[in-house]
């Protein structure tokens, strides 16, 4: 996989896309780039198709065909019905099926069971684009298309009065939520709630992706920064740094290169990780190569030591240990230029308000220049922003996610909300209810419940809430500690007094 | 494996010879074949043209469009309808459900449409040379499921294996788009002899057949606009003679039989003559004739009414299907009324577009059936068709209330569920009752089936979960099943047509029910969310006087203050239009102002 980059900034990439683009080096495999960045294969593979098909990246010596690609175009109707792209695509995973349930008697061929049960368990784990196998720009008709194949395939009338066994029902789930997926993205009203609703959850990825490849450059910089200091060997490789093609002609040492600053942006769009050059119009192909080669130089080639075999002689000495200095004051004064490079970089973000690209920067300054109180300052300031920035942003899917009675999701959002706001009561609320409705983690349920009361001891709801966690992990004996307290705190509570008249049945 | 479409007038089968439908001609050569039947003096069973060729001098012992009383109860305004209206006799049956009275014995309803559907299986029968055991059979998409259940009985009786019931215009876009391989979304108007129904259809890839929405009016044909030429007749005779013709149940069939004609012919011509000599004796021993002239246009008046009530459930099932005019890409009319230039110019005007005229109104129907029969039965056809439940499925909650499950026009197969709680004190059992319709109001709906969930632990109303989950496999067939979410204790049924129960047990019912149904969680949740907003918005304003003392000198203090009032207001109006989710938006903001007064009071 080999990039190539013009101006980024004009191209409608997401901050995953982004993110991503950060780990293209003209060797990882899709599979690598994934283990790489902790995202999901076929997120990837789609975000790379996307950056292919902007010319960006280039497919290095791997077949394209084995990315999940949108339908091609075909004719109306096949003579054979063929296998749908969608196993294909969900292949990659660990199996997650009992296999036992291959071994049901019934009149599906063994391939067939296997495709069922693969999707069947699954479901959950794919959104409606996967689950359709449809491109997230696909027209209207190219999602029909694709769901009248998979309609087709598993209606169970394809095996009319043929004994399915358990596959019966199973067929007949993902029939469910096939037309579900159909019937949401064909939708002029439901499409775009549910677009949103995605947007949000990748933004999200996207932001955290983001903020943990920023805390991988900030450890490679301490240590380049350590090294210095040590005086061992010199730096092979900046983090994560900004692209500038006048580099190419220039060495793989860290020199101080000005900063070209982004153009103000909403605070959307989220890459400041890259440094456009509106003035230097770029053959694609060329810059490709370029890059390629850049990259692939930067990697890891450790620079040519001379061989220690003959000791050196006094003068000698005196000679290397003076040299040694010199580059050792060099890299310092290095390191520092790149701290500072990297807070105006963070400064220009803040100005345009995109505080996890702030974050980023500032954090990679903060380990070029661990000394500097400002930029500490500013670091914390910025990365309490973005969290903030993203809490919102899990607070939006959550809040869809219970619409939809999606309550295992939804314990998920809350729990990245209740992160960023530790101390929201009603955040630790939600969270709680959200556990328990999916049937989770009871402790965690009452934990969230009990930091809820904590933050918002007046409000009895909170502790109804914990109650019923209470009862429902059996610990009857805390519930009626909990609610004898809500009972002073208002004892006409109707609520109060079902739970009252309850525990007393059950007591 | 043959297709029979059932009707209300004329009925007739198909099959699919090597991969090719056609509809078999009974042994008189026609291709459909009346829906009547009848018992001759000596006691003689007779069906189809037989049948109708003696209904004249046989009128009392001639049944036809049995199909408007199937699945139908006593009550019900349509049977009353009919009993007046039907020159053979209806009574009750045991079971609240609707008998036909031949030569002195009662026959239910399914028992006669079967004598129909045996018809057809000896004509299918003849024409192969060999026994048919498997058929699919038509009903009108807006049939309920008690109606279909009728229908199915009535396969049974006839020794036919019915593997699938499906919709009428559905049927009809099969055999329209059966190995055209088109995508296209189709329109089918189904004004038949007795029921009328609007289906829209997506045709798409790999033989799959999509209906987006389902309407109709099961009670609305042709034989409406028959009944109106024969109320204009007797209106008229009555006006020349003071006579009415209706008392006289031999003149009621020749007036239904002058009429059927009469409405036939004048779709080819502009006018016609109805002449039926010595219809009636008068009082004075001399014999009356009737003889009049119908227009097309008279004819177009006196059905008017009847033509815009199609029209206005297209435009409903247009908007039900979220589709603009200009999206329907085709018009396909089936149903023997369809041949009435009036209807077809109604049916032009309002989609904007000329109906199909490529499909035999009469015959599209069983064709669609055998195709969809062949379809299942082997595997290698690239055939699907995704249906839709036509009407909305759910259960009776506290206060008479219908709770849908699954939506009207809902793909199936499905399944829903939903959570319900008890609806008073220590109550033990529920009673779950299955209903199927569209109004909120549940006694306006179908009643399906019930059954009773015990065993619950005795608590106070709203605090017992109890889970309902409604399922639709591909046969169409629906179960319901209702767990305790305390104790796993669970029971479900597998919703067969209860055969006839009225309005007035339903009523009665509904009444003794009362206490015993499920109720809302919502409420439960308002009831919650409403008890903590008072709560702290009571404690807000116990500071209020001592804040607005303490704050009232700075600017931010005032705004501070409004901000509290303005939250206090928005939390209040939330309550009173019971919004649960409103309140608990609201809930946040009391807290924090809570939070900020106490912090105020606290710190002087």
């Amino acid at each position: 996989m080999a990039a190539s980059v013009g101006d980024l900034r004009s191209l409608p990439l997401a901050p995953i896309d982004g993110f991503i683009l950060t780990r293209v080096n003209g060797a990882a495999s899709v599979r690598e780039i994934a283990a790489q960045t902790g995202l999901n294969e076929d997120d990837v593979a789609a975000s790379l198709n996307k950056l292919a098909g902007l010319d960006i990246v280039q497919f290095v010596g791997e077949a394209k065909a084995a990315l999940p690609l949108p339908p091609p175009e075909e004719p109306i109707r096949r003579q054979r019905p063929e296998p749908p792209r969608l196993t294909e695509v969900m292949a990659s995973g660990p199996v997650t099926y009992d296999p036992a349930e291959l071994e049901e008697t019934c009149d599906l061929e063994a391939e067939e069971k296997l495709r069922i049960l693969e999707l069947y368990y699954r479901l959950d784990d794919v959104n409606y684009y996967q689950l359709l196998g449809v491109a997230r720009m696909a027209e209207r008709k190219v999602i029909k298309r694709s769901y009248f194949e998979l309609a087709a395939h598993f209606h169970p009338d394809k095996h009319f009065r043929k004994n399915l066994g358990g596959f019966k029902q199973k067929m007949e789930i993902i029939f469910g939520r096939v037309t579900e997926a159909h019937d949401t993205l064909t939708s002029k009203e439901k499409r775009p709630e549910y677009d949103q609703y995605l947007e949000v959850q990748e933004q999200a990825r996207g932001i955290e992706a983001m903020m943990a490849s920023a805390q991988a450059d900030a450890i490679r910089a301490r240590e380049e920064a350590q090294r210095v200091r040590t005086g061992d060997a010199p730096p092979q490789r900046t983090p994560s740094m900004p692209y500038d093609p006048r580099r190419e002609e220039e060495d793989a040492r860290p020199t101080p290169t000005p900063y070209v600053p982004p153009p103000a942006r909403p605070p959307t769009a989220s890459q400041p990780m890259f440094n456009p050059t509106p003035s230097t119009p770029v053959d694609p192909r060329a810059a490709r190569e370029a890059l390629a080669r850049r990259l692939r130089g930067a990697t890891a080639k450790p620079p040519p030591r001379s061989p220690m075999s003959v000791a050196p002689t006094g003068a000698t000495q005196d000679a290397m240990d003076a040299l040694k200095r010199r580059y050792d004051d060099r890299l310092a004064d290095a390191a520092k230029a790149q701290a500072q490079k990297y807070k105006q970089a963070g400064d220009l973000a803040r100005g345009a308000k995109d505080m996890v690209s702030a974050a980023n920067a500032y954090r990679v300054a903060v380990s070029f220049d661990g000394e500097d109180p400002e930029l500490q300052r500013l670091f914390a300031m910025t990365q309490e922003a973005a969290d903030m920035a993203l809490a919102e942003n899990y607070m939006k899917q959550a809040t869809y996610e219970e619409r939809n009675g999606r309550w295992a999701e939804a314990s998920r959002s809350w729990a990245r909300v209740a992160k960023a706001k530790p101390d929201n009561a009603g955040v630790q609320d939600k969270l709680a209810n959200a556990i328990l409705q999916a049937q989770g983690n009871l402790h965690e349920a009452a934990d969230a419940s009990k930091r809820a009361i904590e933050y918002g001891s007046a409000i009895v709801s909170y502790r109804l809430t914990l109650i019923n966690i209470y009862l429902a992990a059996g610990l009857t004996i805390a519930a009626k500690r909990e609610l004898e307290q809500a009972a002073r705190m208002d004892p006409g509570s109707t609520a109060v007094i079902a739970l009252q008249k309850r525990l007393e049945k059950t007591g | 494996m043959i297709g029979i479409d059932l009707g209300t007038t004329n009925s007739c089968v198909a099959i699919v010879e090597n991969g090719t439908p056609s509809v078999i001609p009974n042994r008189g050569g026609y291709k459909t074949t009346p829906s009547m039947v009848a018992v001759t003096e000596a006691g003689k069973r007779l069906v189809g043209h037989i049948a109708k060729r003696q209904a004249i001098t046989n009128a009392e012992n001639t049944v036809y469009a049995a199909k408007r009383l199937i699945g139908r109860k006593w009550n019900s305004p349509q049977v009353k309808n009919a009993v007046a209206t039907s020159s053979y006799r209806i009574v009750e049956g045991p079971h609240h459900d609707v008998r036909i009275v031949l030569r002195d014995k009662e026959y239910s309803v399914p028992e006669i449409s079967a004598m129909v559907l045996q018809e057809m299986k000896i004509i299918a029968e003849d024409y192969l040379g060999e026994t048919v055991s498997k058929a699919v059979v038509t009903v009108p998409a807006y049939f309920n499921d008690n109606q279909r259940q009728a229908t199915k009985d009535a396969g049974e009786i006839a020794g036919l294996d019915v593997i699938r019931i499906i919709n009428e215009p559905t049927a009809a876009a099969l055999s329209y788009g059966f190995g055209r391989n088109m995508e296209k979304v189709v329109a089918v108007y189904d004004f038949g002899g007795g029921t009328f129904d609007i289906s829209i259809l997506e045709i798409g890839a790999h033989g799959v057949f999509k209906v987006i929405a389902t309407a109709g009016d099961t009670f609305l044909g042709g034989e409406d606009v028959d009944a109106r030429i024969i109320d204009w007749l007797v209106q008229g005779f009555k006006e020349e003679h003071n006579l009415d013709l209706r008392q006289d149940r031999m003149a009621l069939q020749r007036l239904k039989d002058a009429a059927e004609k009469a409405k036939c012919e004048l779709s080819s011509v502009k006018e016609t003559e109805v002449n039926l000599p010595f219809i009636i004796s008068s009082g004075r021993n001399e014999a009356l004739h009737l003889q009049k002239t119908l227009t097309r246009q008279t004819l177009e008046e006196l059905s008017d009414d009847l033509i815009e009530r199609t029209v206005d459930i297209c435009r409903q099932t247009l908007e039900d299907a979220k589709l603009e005019k200009d999206e329907i890409e085709e018009v396909v009319l089936v149903g023997g009324m369809t041949r009435m230039p009036k209807i077809q110019s109604a049916v032009a005007t309002f989609f904007e577009r000329e109906p199909c005229k490529g499909v035999h109104p009469d015959e599209v129907v069983a064709l669609g059936a055998a195709i969809q029969g062949a379809a299942l039965m082997d595997d290698k056809q690239e055939m699907v068709l995704l249906d839709v439940t036509p009407h909305a499925l759910g259960i009776m909650t506290f206060g008479s209330i219908f709770e849908e499950l699954i939506p009207q026009n809902t793909t199936v197969p499905t399944h829903r569920t939903k959570i319900f709680t008890t609806s008073r004190d220590n109550q033990t059992a529920v009673k779950i009752l299955v209903m199927q319709g569209e109004s909120t109001n549940a006694e306006e709906n179908e009643l399906l089936g019930e059954f009773i969930l015990t065993g619950l632990r005795r608590a106070p109303k709203g605090t017992v979960e109890i889970e309902v989950t409604f399922e639709i496999n591909a046969d169409g067939i629906v179960s319901v099943r209702a767990k305790d979410l305390e104790t796993g204790l669970e029971q479900s049924i597998q919703v067969t047509a209860t055969s006839g129960l009225t309005r007035d047990e339903i009523k009665g019912m509904i009444e003794n029910a009362k206490d015993d149904v499920v109720d809302r969680r919502s409420s439960e949740e308002f009831e919650a969310a409403k008890q903590e907003a008072e709560k702290i918005v009571g404690e807000i304003e116990k500071l209020f006087p001592q804040v607005e003392q303490i704050v009232a000198s700075s600017d931010f203090g005032r705004d501070a203050i409004e901000k509290a009032r303005a939250i206090v207001e928005r939390a209040r109006q939330a309550i009173v239009k019971k919004d649960v989710a409103a309140i608990k938006e609201q809930i946040d903001g009391l807290t924090r102002t809570h939070r900020m007064f106490k912090g105020v009071v606290a710190k002087t």
